[in-house]
């Protein structure tokens, strides 16, 4: 049985990487043999997680490992592995994977070949970062996963999809070179021979007194990928001239990535309070929270006012996971999982409206409930997921944070302002677009949505309130959520 | 560990020499003889780098000429990589006859023999006659040329490289009055031995002449203009000798001298400067300004030229922390780094002069980078062996040059200069940021017409080559770095 998840945990960021080279290889006019690889392979990741996750106990640490040397001169190695965080979090990209492959597609049939590369070798990277155990295996599938972000972002998106692009490079390549100093200053301290282990290198750290600024430069990667306060702008300039299958995985993999190194990576490697630096932490989350609920309000284009709503629960997951205790580090979690399934399901509904009406502006877009009542009705689950109504992930996140907020008043404040701001925001959107007159003049597309955007709309409500009710099914362990 | 015959040296020296001499004579003779001098000058290569190889990695060293050269691992390990990069040279002259005048094989074999030379260079006189050997066929390949542009390049580099090889001999003039020899193994029980560095006017002056006239043969800022001009002005295989195999060379000359002959004086007394204080901001300088410069330029040649700079800045930095270490293990890991990373950035060059054998045609000798615009729609492959070199450039992981960025990073941290780690890392930062927008234009813009594509079977042996090696060492480093290590330890 060990064996056999072993060979599934290598196998998750593995499958997608072959899937990507396949279809690479294959001549760009078999657009159908293309997409149906990509579909082939992205529904195998997810098959490989539903397998591995049949057979993982719950448990403390590590649940599933394998380990190899690589470069042994200077203690790197091939260290692959989950634990729980890992683990929800893995099955998150994989099913946003399957969305993504499944739900969109490029804006021209050329592009086919390029789309199911992009989103099958991003889905290996970010898979890779995630099961990343060595710092320079963490390292590398951080940097390399800019790649296909870069080609999806730039080619077949909106007006500006270039730049965006680039800006989204740039972020992205400043953040990580940080953190190769930080990783290098770290083993460094760590002393000699050199090692890269995450295990080992904590262990070695534990009596070691570490410098605040190695901590931040590490801390300001994390915190520059999940868009914090003072380093968000480039989300909401991004998110508005991309695909919206860059969209899905931005929302479902980058955002949350950062949220994932923070525990994997920081609070692993330094002592339990930061250096004195969690309560700092918590207040920039907060501080993202409030910054995207207030700015969600006064937003009129929809991918802009999703990207704030986004960064709203991001923001919050932040603070959860920096407040200390158990439950909020849960509520962190949940809500970092949340942020993704909610932001991958709206940005889809909004791309599949935004590509038949043609535009993304809220005043343009009216009288859904009338024309597609089905496809309006299904994005709801996400829309009450960012207004954390009871019922859906996001409300088992947001409780679990509230509580554990519930002494520090001006804290608990802000976190139920960001909310309420961030979810009126969007249900106000929402009644906009639904209600009104119906224009069936003005959509350019014919016959739409179609029936696999409407299915995986669908399973994306349905795992948000799956994931609500029964949060418990994601995890194979019940506690030990955290390093 | 391998014996050495001591006239394997002068061998591979010999060999070279003779043969570009011959091949020169021959291909300037007889026009209907060029064909099968090229092909005896590859085969002189190739040659001359599997005799490099056979003693490489574990050779124990041996000394030539009186000591002022010694054939050790070190010296065999840059021998090794120069003369594949010379091979790859050779095989660009072929792909681009028009841009390669005859006799040009043979001046390119007598730049390898000159670097050959060079990286066995244990003397300051004989480190001199190196560089100088190696940089005067140059002057005349880039004299040759029939562009004005050419022989601008040739007289430019010629007098700038003239006038560092005056502050270098007269440093080494100065440092044999004082300390009656200019080996470096003498100068080190000279200087070790002596009293304060401070207290003798004379030998500071002497080292500052040294290092000066070092600077300016690795193109450090801000005496590296001749070597973007002469970059730009020489025929591209020629180029790329220049950019990918001497300046390698020229570093890994410079670290024998800085860590073996300098090394006692590394570290002055409190408050007084010292050389490696002066080499780090030098560094520092070349590689920011290098990279700067790089961002701006239209041309190709010019910008993988302050790229080189920029790279040059990077090892300059490393050596002067490097100078900082104690432990022989540590030196020996941290100058095994700069030797992989000098070959990674031969490689990577390789890799990049595909893009301008592709591209000169159409824009004649001096192609622009936006040349290289939707290059992937009509040649996806030479294409992606271009995107990798870029890629490998900058250090973007599982490609040949990340890990050595790693150790050089890492010597940097050892000696806590923790700042200029981020600066240099945010300077890399850079580069990919500007190599992924090359690869972006290559992938995403609109091409130029099939018909102004040219490739040949060299330029795809080229391209395929360095692809190769750039993934290959990129995925499993370890044993390159391994031979880097064991060849640095010939140093200490």
């Amino acid at each position: 049985m060990q064996i056999a998840s072993q060979i599934l945990l290598l196998a998750l960021p593995v499958t997608p990487g072959l899937g990507a080279l396949l279809a690479g290889l294959l001549p760009s006019r078999l657009i159908r043999p293309v997409r149906a690889l990509g579909w082939a392979f992205s529904i195998g990741v997810l098959g490989e997680w539903v397998a591995l996750r049949a057979m993982l106990a719950g448990g403390d640490g590590l649940l599933v490992s394998a380990k190899g040397p690589w470069v042994a001169g200077m203690g790197i190695g091939v260290h692959l592995g989950l634990d729980s965080t890992g683990f929800i979090l893995a099955g998150m990209i994989a099913f946003l994977g399957v969305v993504a492959l499944v739900g969109t597609q490029p804006s021209t049939p050329e592009l086919n070949r390029t789309h199911v590369v992009c989103l099958l070798s991003a889905e290996a990277g970010m898979l890779g970062v995630v099961a990343s155990w060595d710092l320079i295996l963490f390292v590398a599938f951080w940097e390399v996963t800019l790649l296909p972000f870069f080609f999806l972002m730039g080619r077949g998106g909106a007006r500006g999809g270039v730049a965006a692009a680039t800006r989204f490079v740039i972020t992205s390549v400043i953040s990580s070179v940080l953190m190769w100093v930080g990783v290098l200053w770290l083993v460094q301290i760590a002393g000699e021979p050199w090692t890269f282990d995450l295990e080992e290198l904590a262990g070695r750290l534990g009596a070691a007194q570490l410098p605040l600024g190695c901590f931040w430069l590490m801390a300001l990667t994390f915190l520059m990928r999940m868009a914090a306060f003072g380093l968000h702008t480039w989300l909401p300039e991004v998110s508005v001239d991309v695909p919206t299958a860059a969209n899905v995985l931005l929302a479902g993999g980058v955002l949350p990535l950062g949220g994932f190194g923070f525990v994997h990576i920081l609070q692993r490697l330094f002592p339990p309070d930061l250096l004195g630096m969690s309560a700092v932490f918590t207040w920039i989350g907060l501080a993202t929270a409030l910054c995207g609920g207030l700015a969600s309000v006064v937003q009129r284009d929809l991918k802009r006012l999703l990207s704030y709503a986004c960064l709203a629960q991001v923001g919050l997951a932040l603070a959860g996971l920096s407040l200390g205790g158990a439950d909020a580090r849960q509520g962190g979690l949940m809500m970092l999982v949340a942020a993704g399934l909610a932001g991958a399901g709206l940005f889809l509904f909004v791309g599949v409206i935004g590509q038949a009406r043609g535009s993304q502006r809220i005043v343009d877009i009216s009288g859904l409930w009338r024309s597609h009542p089905a496809f309006a009705g299904l994005a709801f689950g996400g829309v009450a997921s960012v207004a954390a109504m009871p019922g859906t992930l996001g409300f088992v996140g947001a409780y679990q944070i509230l509580h554990s907020l519930v002494g520090d008043l001006p804290g608990l404040a802000v976190a139920l302002g960001s909310i309420l701001a961030a979810g009126g925001a969007l249900l106000w959107a929402y009644r906009r677009i639904l209600g009104g007159s119906h224009q069936a003049e003005v959509w350019t597309r014919e016959t739409w949505p179609r029936r696999r955007e409407v299915g995986i709309l669908a399973l994306l409500t349905v795992a948000l309130l799956v994931a609500g009710l029964l949060p418990g099914l994601i995890t194979p362990s019940s506690g030990g959520m955290m390093p | 560990m391998i014996a050495v015959c001591p006239a394997i040296g002068f061998v591979l020296v010999g060999l070279l020499w003779l043969g570009g001499i011959g091949v020169s004579i021959s291909q300037a003779a007889w026009v209907r003889s060029r064909g099968m001098a090229s092909h005896i000058a590859l085969g002189l290569v190739a040659l001359t780098a599997l005799l490099a190889g056979l003693y490489w990695p574990g050779s124990a060293g041996t000394s030539l000429a009186g000591g002022g050269f010694h054939l050790d691992g070190f010296a065999i390990f840059v021998q090794f990589f120069v003369l594949l990069g010379a091979l790859f040279c050779l095989l660009l002259g072929r792909h681009d006859r028009e841009h390669w005048p005859p006799g040009s094989d043979g001046l390119l074999l007598l730049a390898a023999a000159g670097l050959v030379m060079l990286s066995m260079a244990v003397d300051l006189v004989g480190i001199l006659a190196g560089l100088l050997a190696a940089l005067m066929p140059l002057w005349g390949l880039a004299a040759l040329r029939v562009r004005p542009h050419g022989r601008e390049s040739a007289l430019k580099s010629a007098l700038l490289g003239g006038l560092g090889a005056v502050l270098l001999g007269m440093g080494a003039g100065l440092l044999a009055a004082r300390c009656g020899t200019t080996t470096l193994e003498g100068l080190r029980a000279c200087l070790e031995g002596g009293p304060w560095i401070g207290q003798d006017p004379t030998k500071v002056v002497a080292l500052s002449l040294v290092i000066a006239g070092l600077c300016m043969f690795v193109a450090a800022v801000p005496l590296h203009m001749w070597f973007t001009d002469a970059v730009e002005g020489l025929p591209s295989p020629a180029s790329l000798l220049l950019g990918g195999c001497w300046l390698a060379a020229s570093l890994a000359a410079t670290a024998r001298v800085l860590l073996v002959g300098l090394k006692p004086v590394a570290q002055s007394g409190p408050g007084y400067l010292d050389w490696t204080s002066v080499l780090h901001v030098i560094g520092m300088l070349t590689l920011l300004a290098g990279n700067a410069m790089a961002l701006v330029q239209p041309r190709l040649k010019r910008m993988l030229a302050s790229l080189a700079a920029g790279q040059s800045g990077m090892v300059l930095i490393t050596l002067a922390a490097a100078a900082g270490l104690q432990e022989r293990a540590d030196l020996e890991r941290a100058v095994g780094g700069v030797l992989v990373f000098l070959a990674v950035h031969a490689i990577s060059w390789v890799g990049l002069f595909v893009a301008v054998g592709v591209i000169e045609l159409g824009d004649g000798d001096d192609p622009k980078v936006n040349r290289l615009d939707g290059l992937a729609r009509c040649r996806p492959g030479l294409a992606a062996a271009i995107g990798l070199s870029l890629l490998c450039m900058a250090g973007m992981p599982l490609t040949a040059g990340f890990f050595p960025r790693i150790y050089l990073l890492q010597t940097m941290i050892e000696v806590g200069w923790i700042s200029s780690a981020i600066l240099v890392a945010l300077s890399l930062g850079l580069v990919l940021v500007m190599c992924l927008g090359l690869v972006a234009a290559m992938v995403m813009r609109p091409g130029s017409p099939e018909g102004e594509i040219r490739t040949s079977p060299y330029l795809t042996i080229m391209a395929w080559m360095s692809a190769l090696a750039i993934l290959c060492l990129g995925i499993m480093p370890g044993w390159m770095l391994e031979i880097g290590q064991r060849s640095a330890g010939a140093l200490f």
